[in-house]
């Protein structure tokens, strides 16, 4: 047995380890997302908005969580793919990338999922405003289904440099 | 002999609607309030030249001796010198704090 673990390496060689993302996946309209899930601090019923003025259609308001305040953002109105309704089932996912935390609207939770970076595509060709705000889009064993790998990073300052016009 | 609590630092803010949205000021702002008109109400802040001029507004709710510690800043994402300066949480709905003196230099903000 000695020698045999003097043989033995210290760490799974490359061809052992398929290399994974934890995805947080959502649905918002007909349009499925993940953020990596160190990007997503929690996930709320969705409570009042107070409205802002001057601020563009995307930002439906403001939220406030646990004493904090939050944007609320619409991701289809963001990638102009459509319009969000608040309701009853509507949650917001609370996704943070530094100092940028805003609640992000969702119609359905579908939860947490892994994949291999393998099944990670670029995002398919489109305007390079939107794509920008994508990591990818992942092809799952679902027929049809395609999920949206958002960068949280880029999607909250983007966010934030549409809202807030230099 | 218990020591006395120390009464938090409170704030004089004048809670009004326009467009059918609530909003909230420092009072200190307002110099007056103006019935315009059957209805309306204007909120009178002294302008820049020492001029008082008015902000039209639906309604005035009244003032409130609020917290300051149940003021908040504006989101990260949505800091900006505009009109909105920060937000006042009225137990969990937030109510958004407007700056009057700049809400008169914007175009049809009077």
């Amino acid at each position: 047995m000695q020698r045999a673990l003097q043989a033995a390496p210290e760490r799974p060689s490359a061809v052992e380890t398929v290399p994974e993302i934890e995805l947080f996946c959502f649905r918002t309209g007909e349009l499925h997302f993940g953020f990596a899930s160190e990007n997503v601090l929690e996930v709320v019923r969705a409570g009042p908005l107070t409205a802002l003025p001057k601020v563009p259609t995307f930002i439906l308001g403001v939220y406030a969580h646990r004493g904090q305040v939050l944007p609320v953002i619409g991701l289809l109105r963001f990638l102009s793919k459509g319009e969000e309704q608040i309701g009853s089932k509507t949650r917001f996912v609370i996704a943070a990338s530094g100092k940028y935390v805003a609640a992000i609207v969702a119609d359905a939770v579908i939860g947490m999922r892994r994949y291999p970076r393998a099944q990670i595509d670029p995002i398919p060709l489109g305007s390079a405003e939107v794509e920008k705000h994508f990591a990818g889009v992942v092809r799952t064993d679902r027929p049809g289904e395609a999920i949206l790998l958002l960068d949280a990073g880029q999607l909250l300052q983007g966010a934030r440099g549409r809202a807030v016009p230099k | 002999m218990t020591p006395k609590a120390e009464s938090s630092p409170t704030i004089d803010i004048v809670l009004f609607a326009m467009k059918g949205v609530s909003y909230a000021a420092d009072a200190t702002q307002v110099v007056r309030i103006d019935r315009v008109g059957a209805e309306e109400r204007a909120l009178m802040v002294r302008g820049p030249d020492g001029e008082c001029r008015p902000i039209r507004v639906d309604a005035v709710s009244g003032l409130r001796s609020v917290p300051v510690a149940s003021l908040r800043r504006l989101p990260v994402a949505l800091e900006t010198k505009d009109v909105a300066v920060g937000v006042w949480l009225n137990g969990e709905t937030p109510v958004i704090l407007l700056d009057l003196f700049q809400l008169l230099t914007v175009p049809g903000g009077q």
